[in-house]
């Protein structure tokens, strides 16, 4: 019985065989138009992007077909083989945009609500937020520092947490904060 | 003669035309990506706008074969 791809499956395919096509043509600098794809049943492509996208060959002619029935992929002689398919400017132009909707920022100002954030104490959102990491951190510190530990635990605590703002990917995350921390905790 | 055609940029999803703009008459700058108003998906202006430009020249190209069409005819009735 051959495969039955979901909506939402072939227009995730859709979307990655337009991609490795595109990319193909970028890679050799060629033009939409002077670059065939061949995807007959026995063809290279056909084998390799089966198997990339672990589908039958069916189902890569279906997304071919509804690649061309929406003007992404066109026949490039009368003959409507599908040993020459080419990539037309609208197939480019998903492409491209499925490229860059991963890095896009939306122009609209319409409202986003990602999850819900519980703030206790000061809290500040968006940019700028060196402060309140400061704050938290310098919270622990007050608090290891007026404990009623023993003084060798104290110190062991103030090196732990000496070591974890002095390693470099705290000190990215962190930025300028690391530095004042760590002058706080007696320059680690 | 019709000389005058509209033409609309069309989202590659799903074919929409229409998109999210923060404001009427926002004008989208190359570079930019749109979202789509309907599916919600985001488009690239300039692969929009360089598929509305073909859509232009074929209609124009179009738009002059018809008349040159009519000038044979009529030059082959001139000629007859």
């Amino acid at each position: 019985m051959s495969q039955v791809l979901s909506k939402k499956d072939r227009e995730e395919l859709i979307d990655l065989l337009l991609v490795d096509l595109n990319d193909e043509i970028e890679k050799r600098g060629a033009k939409i138009g002077h670059l065939t794809f061949n995807f007959e049943a026995n063809s290279d492509n056909a084998a390799y992007f089966t198997k990339l996208y672990n589908i039958e060959y069916e189902s890569l002619k279906q997304i071919i077909n509804t690649c061309i029935s929406r003007d992404f992929l066109n026949f490039s002689s009368m003959s409507c083989q599908y040993d020459s398919l080419r990539l037309t400017e609208e197939g480019q132009g998903r492409a491209i945009s499925v490229g860059a909707a991963d890095h896009a920022l939306p122009l609209s100002g319409s409202n986003i609500q990602i999850g819900t954030l519980n703030a206790h104490g000061p809290t500040q959102l968006g940019d700028n937020n060196t402060q309140n990491i400061e704050y938290v951190f310098n919270s622990i510190i007050d608090k290891i520092d007026s404990s009623d530990a023993p003084e060798e635990e104290k110190i062991e605590v103030r090196n732990l947490l000496g070591k974890f703002i002095a390693h470099p990917l705290t000190n990215t995350v962190l930025g300028a904060a690391s530095a004042i921390i760590s002058a706080k905790l007696g320059g680690m | 003669m019709d000389d005058s055609t509209k033409l609309t940029l069309q989202c590659f999803f799903c074919k929409s035309s229409s998109f999210v703009l923060p404001s009427e008459n926002y004008q989208p700058k190359s570079g930019e990506q749109i979202q789509c108003a309907n599916c919600g998906r985001t488009n690239d202006y300039d692969s929009l706008m360089r598929v509305a430009k073909r859509k232009a020249v074929e209609w124009g190209e179009e738009l002059v074969q018809k008349e040159l069409d009519k000038f044979t005819k009529t030059l082959g009735r001139m000629f007859r």
